[in-house]
């Protein structure tokens, strides 16, 4: 396991199910597997079944809950019962929150340290520079993250946020650099101005899908249809009979043994995920494939035993794969 | 070509309409014929699940009504025969998707096209039941000698024969069991007839097959050792028209009853 942190920042985020898919967005960047994950959480409450499904959540990327950071007391609480650390943000709600719905991460820099770039970004993002010296992590995403607010509505069809960061020369001869200077500590600050503007690659805020997310917490029996103009998030087991068609991604946090239908507005970049595939029929966009036939019994396999997987297009026709 | 649509109805529920459109449909198709199944218990579906084609059903009758699909993109194609064809109810909405006049005009369609439409009823003399009568020219009525299937049969055989669609009804005794009858436990099939005054058209005895069968999605004809399969065979012949006589449904089943048969009839002699 890599010991470097990754930080998931999701102080946007205003209810679990957001929580949820910015973490498991986070994680469609290979770079958040198989790492400590440092959590940013607002003033937001959570209770013990939700840290835990979190928790789960991010073990089943290979990755392990290092470390959260929150506001809130209960949630803070409930934390150091649960034995995970506690860290009290360097900022207040007041002085600075990244836009909504985006999520930032680093390579975390110790307090004291100061970044060239600092006041200069302090200015660009409308606050003032009393904060700075503490701010340093935050502030060297401010740009970006500003500019980045826009595109979401011109992008909103296209998910292109979801495709890999392409790397390009340049690019990644700056991170071999900061990864370098990094090891040594003593010439940070120095690559530091070598590297200028050009951070890492990963450091680009990977921005969530722009469109709404509804997050259903309840088994879908047969006969019952989740039709759903943004992506679903269902806890709890999919029955055969029953039918989801969402316009974007599908997630079941359980076994779909239903008719999933992703992407029905004709994105063909949707995905559909289940911790057991067991599905009759996995459609997206207009690419359709079914259950080998004799497959159908047991009626719904229920087991503890799960096997995460993802299904997408390729080449035309909709294949499984194995996540972890 | 004009095939003939026959209803399979109950009134009661439970009494194995679903498994007998199954094995009729797959009988009629074995011998030749071109049969269609349409499933009208919306909101309920099963025919599909004892084809083993419920991963197969994209369209279904709802979405024919409503012109999101042809009628031939809505017929799924039996997985061995593909004489045989499948046209699935809804399983996301209700009766009232459906009325009489769509289901008849549907019936009507495919008449053009298939020898035998069977028509697979729900449960009930509401608007299901209204439904899957609207096309029909013929019917099976399907019971179980026990007195509530009895009286639901009665009440069904009278609201068909207020219907002037349907020429001729026929009566199905399912889940016979011999050793019952013997011990005077269960009502014998003369005595049901009796009561319906019907013409019968099959008796099927109780098989423990046929809730294998359902499981794997493979109706029990396709079994060629099942009694119950050579039963409903047999049914199928005699919609074709074909006189075949009643099959001896008491069959020994174990060695020993087998002996003592054989010595029973030599004594007979």
């Amino acid at each position: 396991m890599n010991s470097e942190l990754f930080i998931i920042d999701l102080s946007g985020c205003s209810n679990t199910g957001e929580i949820i898919t910015s973490v498991s967005s986070a994680f469609e960047v290979m770079e958040a597997r198989e790492r400590k994950i440092g959590l940013k959480l607002s003033n937001i409450g959570l209770n013990q079944a939700q840290i835990l499904s979190i928790q789960s959540l991010i073990a089943s990327y290979a990755s392990e809950l290092d470390y959260v950071e929150t506001l809130n007391e209960s949630t803070k609480n409930i934390c150091e019962n649960m034995g995970i650390k506690v860290q009290t943000p360097a900022y207040s709600e007041n002085t600075y929150t990244m836009p909504s719905r985006e999520i930032a991460f680093e390579i975390p820099k110790k307090e004291d340290e100061q970044s060239p770039l600092n006041t200069e970004v302090s200015q660009m993002d409308g606050h003032e520079g009393e904060n700075g010296g503490e701010q340093t992590i935050q502030n060297d995403f401010a740009p970006q993250a500003s500019q980045n607010t826009q595109e979401p509505q011109q992008q909103s069809e296209g998910f292109e946020e979801f495709k890999p960061i392409e790397f390009d020369e340049q690019n990644l001869q700056t991170m071999d650099t900061y990864k370098k200077a990094y090891d040594e500590n003593e010439e940070e600050k120095q690559t530091w101005e070598e590297v200028d503007y050009y951070a890492p690659p990963t450091d680009e805020p990977v921005i969530v899908d722009s469109k709404q997310t509804i997050y259903v917490t309840q088994t879908l029996r047969s006969g019952q249809v989740l039709e759903f103009d943004g992506n679903v998030v269902i806890i709890g087991d999919c029955h055969p009979g029953s039918e989801i068609k969402a316009a974007g991604d599908i997630t079941v946090w359980g076994v779909l043994g239903s008719i999933a239908h992703a992407g029905s507005k004709g994105n063909r970049d949707a995905k559909i995920r289940a911790l057991k595939m067991n599905a009759v029929q996995l459609r997206i966009a207009n690419c359709y494939s079914r259950r080998p036939d004799g497959t159908n019994i047991p009626y719904i396999i229920k087991s503890s035993v799960f096997t995460p997987e993802e299904a997408r297009i390729v080449d035309d026709s909709i294949v499984l794969f194995k996540i972890n | 070509m004009t095939g003939s649509v026959i209803v399979i109805t109950s009134g009661k529920g439970g009494v194995g309409k679903t498994t007998t459109s199954a094995n009729i449909g797959t009988a009629l198709a074995k011998d030749g014929n071109k049969v269609v199944l349409i499933d009208t218990d919306i909101g309920l579906r099963n025919l599909d699940l004892l084809l083993g084609l419920e991963n197969r059903i994209v369209y279904t009758i709802v979405d024919v009504v409503e012109e999101r699909c042809k009628l031939k993109q809505a017929l799924v194609k039996d997985k061995k025969n593909p004489n045989l064809c499948l046209l699935a109810a809804a399983q996301t909405r209700d009766k009232s998707a459906v009325t009489a006049e769509q289901l008849k005009e549907i019936c009507d369609t495919l008449k053009e096209d298939f020898d035998y439409i069977l028509v697979d009823c729900p449960a009930g003399i509401e608007q299901g039941f209204q439904n899957a009568v609207a096309g029909a020219n013929e019917a099976i009525v399907v019971t179980t000698p026990e007195m509530s299937a009895i009286r639901d049969a009665d009440r069904i055989i009278g609201l068909l024969e207020a219907k002037e669609e349907v020429q001729r009804y026929r009566l199905l005794v399912n889940r016979v069991r011999p050793n019952l009858i013997k011990s005077n436990d269960m009502m014998s099939v003369e005595d049901v007839v009796e009561i319906l005054s019907c013409d019968l058209i099959g008796i099927i005895p109780e098989d423990t097959g046929v809730i294998t069968s359902t499981n794997k999605g493979e109706p029990i004809v396709n079994d060629e050792n099942s009694l119950a399969g050579k039963a409903y065979m047999n049914v199928a012949k005699r919609i074709e028209g074909e006189e075949v006589p009643f099959l001896d449904i008491d069959q020994p089943r174990t060695f020993m009853e087998k002996v003592k048969k054989f010595f029973s009839k030599k004594v007979k002699a």
